[in-house]
């Protein structure tokens, strides 16, 4: 049964990964080392916290010397899809001294998170998503436990 | 004992690898150089730092055509846009920097960017929105200033300001604006939350493409490489370029579905900016952007677009890197080291060919030198540090070479900086052992597959004198180190 619970788990956890985020959503910024113009080439990742002004020297040697990834298995996340970059992603803004964590901000939302014009975020519903995803997940593991769902 | 050991080792790999997966005449790729000095006005300077082009092999060189600097300010009376002997038009800077390129045996790309004031359109705000040069430029008025480059460059046209010094080189590369996806280079992005860079855009493409090829029908026209990064917001000064690239080729959504499309977009050459954040096997974080390990993202949506008639002429497009850099420390403190500066030089050319990609431009072919503010500003990615000595990244351009392990194989990729014979070696206590023997086609690439021994060692490929930079190869990926 807690393998279920487990499984119920995993499931909204990564559905709440694949959400939308709203169009106020705050971001980070990772830009390239030594970077020259870090007011345009620097990449935005989705985040919980409020926005952060670039910088660039910092991020670059958290990121390229200090990798919590290694290449190899970034890669090999990266290849199993979405799930696997949300993986990734996560594992390395979440790591012990990973870029990400050094300033206390949460851990970056995965790829599948930035919003696209073709594929409106949620605005507004976000939160009530959250909700009624956790509130859905719960509900199914607690009627699994009292036998209403079986396999 | 322990010595013959070693040596009945080396020997049986040699063995192992004597028909070497070899790919017969990989696809070449052309390498290019940028750098402020080719455009500069003084001569002196760029007749060297072009000779150090070439001295570095570079097949290319980028040269930015500020439209709005070779046009009048205002123009006179009897102005004709569309002709390349107006005397209203300076070319002397682009006229010098051409004749260097090819005396040189360099080809020249013209990248075309900045209208002059009287070429952008109505409604202009202040500056501090829209750059100069930047604010609608004019579809027609950009198709008559391509018309007149493009005729100037023909490879017969011969200046009558200048008749004596015979005609100008001819041009084959003409690239229409760079980073449009960025408000630094294109207004307006957006109005009222609607993307409407990307149409703009098309009517500029498509003028320039029509001009140029009615001038010089043998001329292919680049799309302006795009910056790898953007922002997911409606509004942003920074379009992601996947979202450019959708509504540019008339295709919505990850499905690329084709929208109704009454003048699609016309081009030869498909170009991007992946500069790159990590490392060059690392991908952008976002779908929507395109760094130097997500060019797929870029040919699939070029490919639907074709498939589609969505991207005319029908026919594969060929894709271009226009802009790749990493800063190094030296000079800058917040760059790469130079070995591992050097290396990313190798393996982001190795990724970017294995994705199709044709051509590579590297910015900049000698760093700047700091700026107000320190080095935040100015690009010291250079293969030449300010002073004129060679970083390791130099080498790596001429000569570049990657090690790849992979499953039961070491790849081994790189371009010899002639064709003919080179050879491919390991590193022993002894000393290089030879690994492979090969030889280069004239497109001087080459790639071949060997089984190789577990565990790490060093590789470097030689052509006579000349070596590449080792590369370790290890699980994982290898490269110069």
């Amino acid at each position: 049964m807690r393998r279920g619970m487990r499984k119920t788990t995993t499931l909204a956890l990564l559905l709440v990964l694949a959400m939308p985020l709203p169009a106020g959503a705050a971001v980070r910024v990772v830009a390239p080392p030594g970077n020259s113009e870090a007011d345009q080439y620097y990449q935005t990742l989705p985040g919980a916290t409020g926005p952060r002004a670039p910088d660039s020297a910092k991020e670059t040697r958290d990121a390229v010397r200090d990798g919590v990834l290694s290449e190899a298995t970034e890669r090999a996340l990266r290849e199993r899809g979405p799930e696997g970059l949300a993986v990734a992603t996560v594992v390395a803004k979440t790591a012990p001294g990973a870029a990400g964590d050094r300033d206390g901000s949460q851990a970056a939302a995965p790829a599948s998170g930035v919003r696209v014009p073709d594929d409106q975020g949620l605005g507004a519903l976000f939160p009530l998503v959250l909700v009624f995803t956790a509130a859905g997940a719960i509900a199914f593991a607690a009627a699994r436990w009292r036998g209403f769902v079986t396999r | 004992m322990k010595l013959a050991a070693r040596a009945f080792a080396l020997v049986a790999l040699a063995l192992a690898v004597q028909a070497p997966g070899a790919v017969a005449a990989p696809r070449g790729l052309e390498l290019g150089l940028a750098d402020s000095a080719f455009n500069g006005a003084d001569a002196a300077l760029r007749d060297e730092w072009m000779t150090r082009a070439r001295e570095a092999r570079a097949d290319l060189v980028l040269l930015g055509v500020a439209w709005s600097s070779i046009a009048p300010k205002v123009p006179p009376a009897g102005f004709d846009p569309a002709d390349p002997a107006d005397p209203a038009y300076d070319w002397e800077t682009l006229d010098g920097a051409v004749r260097a390129a090819a005396a040189r045996g360099l080809e020249p790309v013209l990248d075309v960017n900045f209208a002059p004031r009287w070429a952008e359109g109505p409604n202009r705000p202040g500056t501090a929105v829209a750059p100069p040069g930047t604010w609608l430029p004019q579809p027609a008025e950009l198709g008559s200033f391509s018309r007149a480059l493009a005729a100037r460059y023909t490879g017969v046209f011969a200046d009558p300001a200048d008749p004596g010094a015979g005609p100008l080189p001819g041009v084959r590369y003409f690239q229409v604006w760079a980073e449009q996806n960025l408000s630094v280079h294109l207004n307006p992005l957006w109005e009222g939350g609607r993307l409407v860079g990307p149409q703009h855009y098309r009517a500029m493409l498509n003028a320039a493409y029509a001009a140029v090829h009615a001038a010089n029908p043998g001329a292919r026209v680049i799309v302006g490489g795009l910056a790898p990064y953007g922002d997911a917001v409606a509004g942003g000064s920074r379009v992601p370029p996947v979202w450019f690239w959708r509504a540019l080729l008339c295709l919505r959504g990850p499905e690329l579905r084709p929208l109704a499309c009454p003048e699609p977009a016309r081009f030869d050459v498909a170009a991007h900016n992946p500069i790159n954040v990590w490392a060059p096997s690392r991908g952008a974080v976002s779908p929507l952007d395109v760094s130097t390990p997500d060019i797929g993202r870029l040919t699939s949506i070029v490919r639907r677009a074709v498939a589609t008639g969505r991207a005319l002429p029908a026919g594969p497009k060929k894709i271009f890197a226009m802009e790749e850099w990493w800063d190094s420390s030296p000079p800058d403190s917040g760059g790469l080291p130079l070995r591992r500066h050097a290396r990313f030089l190798a393996e982001s050319l190795y990724e970017l060919w294995r994705q199709g990609v044709s051509a590579v431009v590297w910015w900049y072919l000698r760093d700047q030198a700091p700026g107000a503010a320190g080095y935040g500003a100015t690009q010291q990615s250079g293969l030449f540090f300010r002073d004129g000595v060679a970083k390791p990244a130099y080498r790596a351009f001429g000569f570049p070479f990657v090690a790849r392990r992979g499953r039961g194989e070491v790849l081994l990729w790189g371009k010899a900086p002639a064709a003919g014979r080179l050879v491919l070696e390991r590193r022993t206590r002894h000393g290089w052992a030879p690994l492979v023997h090969m030889a280069a086609g004239p497109r001087r690439v080459f790639l071949v597959r060997i089984d190789a021994p577990e565990g790490a060692f060093r590789a470097r490929a030689r052509q006579g004198r000349l070596a590449s930079l080792p590369a370790r190869v290890a699980a994982g990926m290898g490269g110069p180190s």
